[in-house]
């Protein structure tokens, strides 16, 4: 099979390139493995109280396989809002994963909900 | 880059059901990506915290949703794709995929970005509703 191009206007890696074949959320992983605590400690949340209201990605071109990404992610939004159960949190994420060449090849934005004590 | 897939307003990929989820789905996609928040598989712990049994990750909702969705069109033709999480995947449940092309936006001779509605659903219910914008032929 011959090898099939990454699309889009980033640079894949050097060689014959082939996508990633695990799902195209996957660079989430990359949240999981940094400190967890350190994260919710730094943005006071509750772990029991919270939840993933909502993610999307964007993407610049297929990730592929040999592809080096650095994310990083930043605080866009922190609101507060009434909700049926009480007084909710909502702390939106934007990362931007660039390639080895520093060109964005996905960006994640994700709203984390922090629920109402019960 | 291999051929995008045909599609046009109205075009619904095959559906797919998956499940029932299991506790060792869950735990297996927790070693994956490394989730190990106990919400998703200490019974107690997700109990205390207002749910009847454990709970799947969203991004296991979201996986297997994107996974169906780039089954059809490529993952390389996959341009933006959002999802938001309306209620809890629990164990037993099994998740029904689906989507349909809900409109078109031409890009050069013969290809689109198509914009389609996406759901992740248990007898009906809808457990995530999601857009996916991917380029088709047409």
């Amino acid at each position: 099979m011959p090898p099939t191009r990454c699309t889009g206007t980033g640079r894949p890696p050097a060689g014959p390139v082939v996508p990633t074949s695990s799902p195209p959320p996957h660079v989430v992983v990359a949240g999981h493995q940094r400190d967890q605590q350190g994260f919710l400690a730094l943005l006071g949340l509750d772990r029991s109280r919270v939840v993933v209201g909502s993610v999307g990605w964007e993407y610049e071109r297929a990730l592929c396989v040999g592809d080096r990404l650095v994310g990083v992610r930043t605080v866009v939004a922190d609101e507060t809002r009434e909700g049926r159960a009480g007084a909710m949190r909502l702390v939106t994420l934007e990362t931007e994963f660039a390639d080895q060449d520093g060109t964005v090849a996905v960006r994640q934005r994700e709203v984390l909900i922090e629920r109402a004590k019960s | 880059m291999r051929r995008p897939a045909a599609g046009h307003v109205g075009t619904r990929p095959e559906p797919a059901r998956i499940g029932p989820v299991t506790q060792t789905d869950i735990v297996r996609f927790a070693g994956a990506g490394g989730d190990f928040n106990p919400l998703h598989h200490d019974p107690a712990y997700s109990a205390a915290a207002g749910f009847e049994r454990p709970i799947a990750m969203g991004q296991l909702t979201a996986g297997l949703l994107a996974a169906w969705l780039t089954d059809w069109c490529g993952v390389e033709n996959l341009r933006r794709y959002d999802v938001r999480f309306v209620a809890p995947l629990l164990i037993g449940d099994t998740v029904e995929l689906a989507g349909e092309v809900i409109g078109i936006e031409p890009l050069s001779a013969g290809t689109g970005l198509a914009e389609l509605e996406l759901s992740a659903s248990r007898d009906g219910d809808t457990l995530a509703g999601g857009r996916a914008t991917v380029v088709v032929t047409f």
